[in-house]
C-alpha cells in the first residue's frame, strides 16, 4: 500500500480540511486583510479633523462587515460553480459550537494582557496583532491538518514582530501587518487553487453519477 | 470469554466494515456530503460505494436524498442519529479492544 491508512480521527476531521483544501478561502480572507490593510494606511495619512479620516474610519468598520458576508457568498459561489462539481458538495453544520473558538478567544485575551506588560518604545499593537493571526492560523492548521496553515502562522507573526520593531506608530504597524499578512495568504491561497485544479480537471458528466 | 475479546467477536459487523466505518467517519462531523465527495475521499467505486451506502441505509444508519442543484442530480447523505451512536459505540469498542479495556 502506498500511503499508510488513515486514522478514523483523520477521517473525521477530512471534511472539515476539505474546506480550505482549494485554497479559496485564504485568497478571500487575504484580500480582506489586504483591503483592511490599505484602508488602515488610507486612515493613517489623513490628517487629523479632515472629513476623510472620519470616511475613513467608517470604510475601517465596513470593510470586515461587509467584505465578510460578501466573501462568504462569493466562495459559496465559486465552491459551487468549480468545486462541487469535480469534487463533492459537503453540507457544514454551523450550528456546532467549536473549541477552537474558545482557544482563540482565551489566546486573544492573554495577548491583551501581555500587551499591557510589554515595554513601551514596542508597537504593541502590530505584535499583538500578529500573534493574534498566527494563533488562528495554527488553530486552522491543527484542526484542518494543513501544513501551509503553520507556515502562515508563523510568517503573521513575523510580521506582525518586524512591524513592532521597525514601524513607529500603531496605525502604520497595524496596516503592515494586514497587508502583508494579506498579500501572503493571497499567493499561498493562489498557488493551493492551481493545485487543486491541476489535481481535479473539470469532469466530463454532469451530477454525482449516483 | 475475556471481555475484549467478547467485544470483537459482537462488533457490529454493518459498521464494522472498513469501507463503511471511513463513510460513517466522514459523515460523523457533518449535516451531510453528496456520493461525489464520498468516493473521492474513500477511492470507491461507484458501484461499490452504492452498495455500501444502501447497507448503512438499510441498517438505518445513513439517510439518502436525491436532490437538484439547478439541472444537475446531486445524492446528499446524511448519517443518522442511530448511525451516529453505532458508530461512537463502534469506536469505543476498538479502543477498548486495542487498550485491552472493557
Amino acid at each position: 500500500m502506498d500511503k499508510p491508512m488513515p486514522s478514523l480521527k483523520e477521517l473525521i476531521d477530512r471534511p472539515f480540511r476539505y474546506f480550505y483544501d482549494d485554497g479559496l478561502v485564504e485568497l478571500a480572507v487575504g484580500t480582506l486583510f489586504l483591503a483592511a490593510g490599505l484602508a488602515i494606511s488610507a486612515w493613517a495619512a489623513t490628517p487629523a479633523g479632515s472629513i476623510w479620516r472620519v470616511v475613513g474610519a467608517l470604510l475601517l468598520v465596513a470593510t470586515p462587515m461587509l467584505g465578510s458576508v460578501l466573501f462568504k457568498r462569493l466562495v459559496q459561489r465559486v465552491k459551487d460553480r468549480w468545486v462541487h462539481p469535480r469534487t463533492g458538495y459537503v453540507d457544514y453544520d454551523e450550528s456546532k459550537p467549536s473549541r477552537a473558538r474558545w482557544v482563540v478567544i482565551g489566546g486573544a485575551l492573554v495577548l491583551a494582557i501581555a500587551g499591557f506588560l510589554l515595554p513601551d518604545q514596542i508597537n504593541n499593537m502590530a505584535l499583538m496583532e500578529g500573534a493574534l493571526l498566527g494563533l488562528v492560523l495554527v488553530t486552522l492548521a491543527y484542526r484542518a491538518r494543513l501544513a501551509r496553515f503553520y507556515l502562515l502562522a508563523a510568517i503573521a507573526a513575523l510580521i506582525g514582530l518586524a512591524a513592532a520593531l521597525w514601524l513607529g506608530s500603531d496605525l502604520w504597524g497595524s496596516a503592515a501587518t494586514f497587508g502583508a499578512t494579506g498579500a501572503v495568504m493571497i499567493l499561498s491561497g493562489g498557488c493551493a487553487l492551481r493545485r487543486y485544479f491541476m489535481a481535479h480537471p473539470e469532469p466530463s458528466g454532469h451530477g454525482d453519477g449516483a | 470469554m475475556s471481555q475484549p475479546i467478547k467485544s470483537l467477536v459482537e462488533a457490529d459487523r454493518i459498521v464494522h466494515e472498513p469501507a463503511r466505518l471511513a463513510i460513517l467517519a466522514l459523515l460523523h462531523s457533518i449535516r451531510g456530503a453528496d456520493f461525489l465527495y464520498l468516493q473521492e475521499e474513500t477511492g470507491l467505486t461507484k458501484g461499490n460505494l452504492s452498495s455500501h451506502l444502501s447497507r448503512l441505509e438499510e441498517a438505518g444508519f445513513v439517510e439518502i436524498e436525491k436532490t437538484f442543484k439547478g439541472k444537475i442530480p446531486r445524492t446528499i447523505c446524511r448519517i443518522t442519529a442511530a448511525g451516529r451512536v453505532a458508530f461512537e459505540t463502534h469506536c469505543q469498542a476498538l479502543k477498548g479492544i486495542i487498550e485491552g479495556g472493557s
